[in-house]
């Protein structure tokens, strides 16, 4: 595909190199680094992987597969130019670093940014800070939209970052602020994953993706925020399904998706509530809803919270129907600054299908505890 | 009677106490937002200090381009100035702030260690603006809000 963003970006990076005021501060001034890390621990009472395959997934033997580390890194060249980068590594697999995104923000006006290069997906409430858990209630972000699992039992909504361009506008009035992020170009989607092939009824294949792409993938987000007290957010996307392997079904499928969320912090009450409807070409196996909310109560530095997880996939009532809930009470104490511990435990329902435990796991009509605990750390 | 003495003596001590405490508080606890006494920035109020300090606003009346600067979390006035100016408990303000960082879309305000370090550093940049204890200002910077 011809990456048609790349001229214009080239454009913009030159026009804000030549315009822009480098100031007087020094280079300590103008480069920051940051990071966070969580270490999380998770078990079940079942021997089926949940949420990931049988080297990240949860289950009985426990695991720290959900913890992480970033590095965070911001250059400012001058008042309109600023590079910055993110190094993400994960306990799944073994802390190597790999870059989350890394992108050039131009400021084009005060109230216009240009962002091109690797960008963090904005879709969603929170996948832009997805792996932050301080910055979060949770242990994880709610599983039924935000799961890392890249086989077909799984929401289809992408954790990767773009590469491509962005447009970033925001405008205020009073206490409303509202963004909107209006984005093109293509995800490489982590892992190779698999499907099975079903044409033919009587022998079923296993399909390896080779190299998974969205690509001709575009976008826009729409978030208001009201004080920063109460946040609506609004997203769509949309793009065509590449390098899934031959046999593949979802090879040149288009996949949309579109969410909303709201998120509330008023009088010492927390909310979160999202749904999304996922969807594969016409692929009515692939077919997603899911929706969660989450309500809390802020004592002191204590936040004890409840959240409720919905999960179907494919047609009611189909053979290949998968449905699941998830039912969780946890508690995030802000033990000291920038140093969170959360404990989880989950109660997950399989009415239909494997929901998110590893393809094959035979699940309908079980139900697994799990139990987790965390620790989250900004720095 | 010497009992119901000492009981009047403990009370009358405690509410000293509590009143030296509540004073002593609120003594500490009044924050300045400053700016360097060059620049064309002369007042603020509530709503513009907090959009400042939340990244909400990159400019303000006399300043185009505004460098915000902080103070370490463990300086003995930030968690006054959070809940005072931004509104939020400290993790919370750390909290939104990861957010803003880890998603790329924000730079980290500058934190230095302590109220002497703010000013030394406003009143040497021009588009400075920060916060210190109301009690630290002197004339090397100029008072924009004050929030007792």
């Amino acid at each position: 595909m011809k990456q048609k963003w790349i001229p214009l970006a080239t454009a913009m990076l030159g026009c804000a190199l030549a315009s822009g005021t480098v100031s007087a501060a020094s280079w300590a001034d103008r480069v920051s680094i940051g990071g966070f890390s969580s270490a999380n621990y998770n078990r079940t009472d079942n021997a089926a992987p949940f949420n990931g395959d049988e080297n990240v997934g949860h289950d009985n033997q426990g695991t720290w597969s959900d913890s992480r580390l970033g590095i965070n890194l911001n250059a400012r060249i001058n008042d309109r130019l600023r590079f910055a980068t993110q190094l993400l590594g994960s306990q799944g697999e073994g802390f190597g670093l790999n870059v989350d995104w890394a992108f050039a923000d131009i400021g084009v006006t005060d109230n216009l940014n240009l962002r091109a290069g690797k960008v963090k997906f904005p879709v969603g409430l929170v996948n832009e800070y997805v792996d932050v858990g301080y910055a979060m209630p949770w242990i994880r972000s709610p599983v039924v939209i935000y799961s890392e699992l890249s086989s077909m039992n799984a929401p289809q909504m992408t954790r990767e970052g773009y590469t491509g361009v962005s447009f970033l506008g925001n405008a205020s009035a009073g206490d409303l602020s509202l963004n909107a992020d209006l984005f093109t170009g293509e995800i490489s989607l982590a892992g190779a994953g698999s499907e099975i092939d079903n044409s033919d009824p009587n022998n079923p294949v296993l399909v390896e993706h080779s190299g998974p792409k969205v690509r001709n993938l575009v976008g826009v987000a729409v978030t208001a925020d009201w004080d920063d007290a109460i946040v609506f957010k609004a997203s769509a996307y949309q793009g065509t399904m590449r390098g899934m392997g031959t046999g593949s079904a979802m090879e040149g499928e288009k996949h949309r998706a579109t969410m909303f969320g709201v998120k509330a912090d008023v009088a010492n009450f927390i909310f979160y509530g999202e749904h999304a409807r996922m969807k594969m070409g016409n692929l009515a196996d692939l077919k997603a809803t899911s929706w969660y909310t989450t309500l809390g109560y802020q004592i002191g530095k204590v936040l004890p919270h409840v959240t409720y997880q919905s999960y179907q996939q494919g047609d009611k009532g189909s053979a290949s129907e998968d449905k699941q809930s998830i039912m969780t009470a946890g508690l995030r104490w802000d033990w000291m600054s920038g140093v969170a511990l959360k404990v989880e435990l989950s109660q997950i329902k399989t009415d239909k299908g494997d929901g998110l435990f590893q393809l094959g796991s035979n699940m309908p009509g079980t139900t697994v505890n799990m139990v987790g605990f965390g620790i989250d750390t900004v720095f | 009677m010497m009992k119901n003495s000492k009981m009047k003596t403990f009370s009358f001590s405690a509410m000293l106490f509590v009143a030296a405490m509540l004073f002593a508080t609120t003594a500490m606890a009044e924050i300045a937002i400053i700016a360097n006494t060059g620049s064309g920035a002369s007042e603020l109020n509530a709503s513009t200090a907090k959009k400042l300090f939340l990244g909400k606003l990159k400019s303000i009346d006399g300043i185009a381009k505004v460098t915000v600067v902080g103070q370490v979390d463990d300086s003995p006035i930030k968690e006054e100035f959070t809940k005072k100016i931004t509104k939020k408990s400290l993790s919370k303000f750390k909290a939104y702030w990861s957010k803003k960082i880890f998603s790329g879309k924000a730079v980290p305000p500058k934190e230095l260690e302590n109220d002497a370090e703010v000013k030394a550093y406003v009143a040497g940049h021009a588009d400075a603006v920060g916060y210190i204890d109301a009690a630290s200002v002197d004339s090397t910077v100029k008072v924009l809000f004050r929030a007792p």
